[in-house]
């Protein structure tokens, strides 16, 4: 009798403690699971690819979530209306281009567009993919921009403080020179709304320097130019 | 009481917990196959897989970022740590990725990164965009390059077979190898670059510049024809610098 006894609480410490190490199995696959899970299809309206301490990386996001610019710290407001797309952000948080595409008929027109962006440190947009359409008139190709050293944010600053000056000539006069401070474009590489396939080189204040194109009735030209855009040589010579 | 005690009792309940285990398991299987939904998900990495399970297409953080994937086997990467989406093809083999960064820098200088390329089969980047600045050093660039035949495999195989060795032990296998194989070319710029100027090279199958399409970072447009040894043959404006 005492012996069964025995026998009997020894099955029960063995039994035990094989329940105990099952439920550790079965405890330590579920956080596995957690680091690793799998799916066939997501959706979402919003996906962040973050770091192990939170700051994000990336975000896949419609139109509705679709994170706002920030800048050297500072969330900001687009001057265009963007998204859906993927923004990516660099190691500070800060926005740092983005894969960005949209398209919609409104009132028997429509407009498109779409563009791949990397922007400078702290500032917009300096190479980039992208196609613009409105209602058919439309141009594709490849930018290259100069931006200032300084960070948009300033530049934002002063924008505020522009929208707020009464309208007239001094604050027509303030958004021309803000808008020389924003940067230039530099190259560009595709076609234009003219129908017109073109190479351009500019200057750093963005004067175009050095054309290469095929305008839309087919002639082929090559245009050098001084920095008022005056043609100074031309090829096939001018008659 | 007697029917509860019965053996036909045991057997019936038995009966119900396998099939209440068997549809539990199912169940679970099941939702691992489901679509879900989510409003907003953070997560580190995605992995875009084929049914059979090869990687097509990684998003990843900086910190689970992958090293280089060959016919599905993952390599150690020597330098590259970064976020961004890496491409791979119908082989499981690295076919092209999309990457950025950027941080300021102890002394305050702020650097960064945009790059967007495709690569050769079994071999490294042939389209490439790229925006990238350090310090007050920037440019943006389009770059075509022409890659040699060799499988990049080769030049894995070779880092991982040295890596234990010394590191100038490493880098003299690394100069061999490099040396005993053609190397690549580039065959087209277009961008602007830390000087200032902004150009368009065509390059020849050895890489020399042989038309040079350029706005000087003074703002003077020139176009020269070059020979393969890099003298000027031709200019325009005609010889407005020579």
């Amino acid at each position: 009798m005492e012996n069964k006894l025995v026998r009997d609480v020894r099955y029960l410490k063995i039994y035990s403690l094989g329940l105990t190490l099952v439920l550790a199995v079965l405890l330590l696959s579920a956080f596995q699971q957690n680091y690793k899970t799998k799916f066939d299809q997501i959706e979402a309206e919003r996906i962040n690819i973050v770091e192990p301490n939170g700051k994000i990386d990336l975000a896949i996001s419609n139109k509705k979530l679709f994170p706002p610019p920030v800048l050297n710290g500072k969330e900001m407001v687009r001057s265009v209306d963007v998204g859906p797309g993927m923004i990516f952000f660099n190691g500070n948080g800060d926005e740092q281009g983005g894969l960005i595409w949209n398209g919609r008929a409104k009132d028997g027109k429509y407009e498109a567009g779409a563009g791949l962006l990397f922007d400078q440190y702290n500032q917009d947009q300096t190479v980039g993919l992208s196609y613009d359409d409105e209602n058919g008139q439309r141009s594709a190709g490849l930018t290259v921009w100069d931006h200032p050293d300084y960070p948009i944010t300033e530049i934002w600053d002063k924008s505020q403080i522009i929208e707020k000056m009464k309208p007239g000539a001094e604050k027509d006069d303030a958004v021309k020179n803000l808008h020389k401070q924003w940067g230039s474009q530099r190259v560009f590489v595709g076609k234009q709304p003219d129908k017109s396939a073109v190479l351009l080189l500019a200057d750093l204040k963005g004067n175009t320097r050095l054309r290469i194109e095929v305008d839309a009735a087919g002639n082929p030209k090559l245009a050098f130019l001084d920095e008022t855009g005056k043609v100074i040589y031309t090829l096939p010579p001018a008659k | 009481m007697k029917f509860l005690s019965s053996q036909r009792f045991l057997a019936i309940y038995s009966g119900i917990l396998t099939v209440t285990f068997a549809i539990t398991v199912l169940g679970g299987f099941a939702a691992d196959r489901k679509k879900s939904s989510f409003e907003e998900i953070d997560v580190q990495r995605i992995n875009l897989v084929e049914p059979d399970g090869t990687l097509r297409m990684i998003l990843s953080d900086k910190a689970l970022w992958p090293g280089i994937y060959l016919k599905g086997k993952e390599h150690p990467h020597p330098n590259r740590k970064t976020a961004g989406m890496l491409f791979l093809n119908e082989e499981g083999t690295e076919n092209g990725g999309l990457i950025f960064g950027g941080e300021k820098d102890k002394d305050g200088k702020g650097s960064s990164h945009g790059h967007l390329s495709f690569d050769a089969y079994e071999q490294d980047q042939i389209f490439s965009i790229d925006a990238g600045q350090e310090g007050d050093k920037q440019g943006s660039s389009l770059t075509l390059v022409d890659r040699p035949d060799y499988p990049i495999g080769e030049l894995i195989d070779t880092v991982d077979r040295t890596k234990d060795l010394p590191k100038d032990k490493q880098q003299a296998e690394l100069t061999k190898f490099i040396a005993s194989h053609p190397a690549p070319h580039a065959r087209l710029y277009l961008g602007s670059a830390g000087d200032k100027s902004v150009s368009l090279k065509l390059k020849d199958a050895d890489g020399h510049d042989r038309v040079v399409i350029e706005v000087a970072p003074d703002g003077s447009p020139a176009i020269r024809f070059l020979d393969s040894s890099g003298k000027v043959v031709s200019q325009l404006p005609a010889a407005a610098k020579e």
